[in-house]
């Protein structure tokens, strides 16, 4: 440790600039996954609510619930509604109030089941036309008591409830009843699926296909790719920090060849050698991270609400580990070089 | 018994047609407190001779006895081990690191040593001339200056040997004759054994015994003088 922190003091320059690289790249990982799992909870953060197993729809769907239509009157008995066993509906559609219009995803369910969101003010919807929506969508003066039109449609809907944290497909979700949302689109007896809150057998036939809830996520539209685009970009970061700290360590390395001969020559092992790269490696991995992970901090405080970031503390926890062993990872590299000096290199020979 | 004794040591470089013998048998003893002189042409196998000798590689063949236990072909992690304890070296370039004081660069062997002698830094800096200058690093430091350093780290952890290869070749005339009558004074006051190689003649009338090695064989020089 005392060589590490003597060259670090003394060679301050390039530490801290190995230092800035590894602060720019954890920053950047970190801002990268606050996005990119702030936008995949805008996705799907409404089906993880429903803290369900499988979801059955029709097998013509491709695997969409909004392309999936049910009779409900054909269903077979082990697809009949029960307490475990719910009805939905979805659809995308357009909501106006005073001439703000908003996308939303609009789902059908029954307010007395599983599928009823938690609120965060007001009650459940009881009689027809009354809706419960989340609270993103109150914009513009919008909040609950008040009304919004569908489609363009005459119908008033008024919000008696509010839930959060409720999306799908990125857009905020307004829940009304099975019944409501026939009327609204014109399909009476028709539902999109029927959530499963267990694993059951069911026959499905050819009618009917079962999604677990995982791949009903991975199916919405452009979730997988969006999703896959920031893992490979965060991936790549990984790898690219531990190719800078391992070339600069590596130049730096070399340059002390003759310096590392001599300790060499006086008995000092290459274990020692060794132990002092990495000790640096290290030192540098955490304040640089340390770093990172304070800007990250301030960038939190200073993002608008609208924008999807979310940051976990178990994901930055994460990839502050994961960060810590490529810098490390990185140094190692050159242990092969160390191991290579030779103690006589620095005795007279290239005089 | 000598200190250090060589019986019949040879080194040979590459193998078949295209060997080089460096080294033809050669038997030497060192007593303990004996300056060491080693001349001869470049090339004629003098640095071979000395890294062998300081165990920084390993003979042919031959045996190289250290207090009557051999060390010619121990391997490198005792041979290590042995050069930090038994030996201590000044070569021609700085060894001193860079990035530490003249007084941390002994403060660095207390610390893989686990001791602490301050009052023999200061003793040992002081009597090299250079304890003003103990907070200074390597680049702020003279040629001569950087050598006496080097000096006092070979010497500081007491060793029973000192290598020293051309140590004065970076000096000028008055300041390398400052530096081999150093040697010399520390060599005699501890007991300790210098074997140094050099080009310069004029240093040799500073050292106890004087060897020549010529195409790697090594004859003993008759004094011409005595403590001139
Ligand atoms: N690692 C090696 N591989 C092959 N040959 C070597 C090696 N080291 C030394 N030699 C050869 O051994 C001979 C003696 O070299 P050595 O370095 O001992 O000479 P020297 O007397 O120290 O010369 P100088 O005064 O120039 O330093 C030379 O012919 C040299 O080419
Ligand atoms: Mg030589």
């Amino acid at each position: 440790m005392f060589l590490a922190y003597k060259e670090m003091l003394r060679s301050k320059g390039r530490y801290l600039l190995m230092i800035l690289v590894i602060v720019l790249v954890s920053y950047l990982i970190y801002f990268l996954s606050g996005l990119s799992f702030g936008l995949a909870n805008n996705n799907r953060s409404a089906i993880d609510r429903w803290d369900a197993n499988s979801v059955v729809i029709s097998k013509y769907a491709n695997n969409s619930l909004a392309s999936s239509k049910i009779s409900q009157a054909a269903l077979p008995a082990t697809l009949k509604t029960t307490k475990n066993r719910q009805p939905v509906s979805e659809s995308m559609a357009v909501s106006a109030h005073n001439n703000h219009d908003t996308n939303v995803t609009v789902l059908g369910i029954n307010f007395k089941g599983f599928l009823a969101p938690a609120l965060i003010s007001g009650r459940q919807a009881k009689t027809s036309h009354e809706i419960v929506v989340d609270q993103s969508l109150l914009t513009k003066g919008l909040k609950k008591g008040r009304t919004i039109t569908l489609n363009g449609g005459k119908q008033h809907y008024k919000i008696v409830g509010v839930t959060k944290n409720n999306r799908f497909s990125t857009l905020p979700v307004v829940f009304m009843s099975v019944k409501n949302y026939q009327s609204f689109t014109g399909t009476p007896g028709q539902i999109s699926g029927i959530v499963f809150k267990n694993a059951e057998k069911s026959t499905l036939g050819k009618t009917y296909q079962r999604l677990s809830i995982q791949k009903l996520i991975n199916k919405l539209p452009g979730y997988s790719a969006e999703v896959s685009t920031f893992e490979l970009m965060i991936g790549s970061l990984f790898v690219i920090i531990a190719f800078i700290i391992g070339i600069f360590m590596y130049i730096m390395t070399i340059e002390k060849t003759q310096m590392y001969g001599v300790m060499r020559a006086q008995g000092i092992s290459g274990g020692r050698i060794v132990k002092t790269l990495l000790s640096q490696s290290f030192l540098i991995g955490v304040v640089g991270i340390g770093i990172g992970l304070i800007l990250n901090q301030l960038t939190m405080l200073a993002i608008p609400d609208t924008m999807p970031y979310y940051s976990s503390g178990v994901l930055v926890a994460g990839a502050s580990a994961i960060l810590l062993v490529m810098v490390i990872l990185g140094a190692m590299v050159s242990i092969w070089r160390i191991n290579r000096i030779d103690p006589l290199d620095a005795i007279g020979g290239e005089s | 018994m000598a200190l250090m004794t060589l019986k019949n040591v040879t080194k040979a470089f590459g193998r078949g047609d295209t060997a080089v013998n460096a080294l033809t048998p050669t038997n030497l003893s060192l007593e303990a407190g004996e300056f060491l002189a080693l001349t001869g042409p470049s090339g004629s196998g003098k640095t071979t001779l000395l890294t062998m000798m300081g165990a920084l590689q390993t003979p042919t063949s031959g045996q190289i006895l250290l207090d009557g236990r051999d060390i010619a072909q121990l391997p490198e992690r005792q041979r290590s081990q042995l050069r930090f304890d038994e030996f201590g070296f000044i070569l021609q370039a700085s060894n001193l690191v860079p990035f530490l004081t003249v007084q941390e660069q002994l403060s660095l062997v207390d610390r893989l040593t686990h001791k602490k002698q301050p009052e023999r830094q200061q003793q040992l800096l002081t009597s090299l001339g250079i304890w003003e200058q103990r907070n200074h690093y390597p680049s702020e430091l003279s040629g001569g200056q950087r050598q006496r350093v080097a000096i006092a780290r070979a010497f500081y952890h007491q060793p029973k040997m000192i290598f020293a290869d051309e140590p004065t070749a970076s000096l000028d005339a008055k300041r390398a004759v400052q530096v081999v009558q150093t040697m010399a004074q520390m060599a005699h006051d501890n007991q300790q054994a210098v074997v140094m190689i050099t080009h310069d003649d004029r240093l040799l009338q500073y050292t106890d015994r004087v060897m020549v090695m010529t195409d790697g064989v090594l004859t003993e020089e008759k004094r011409v003088q005595q403590g001139a």
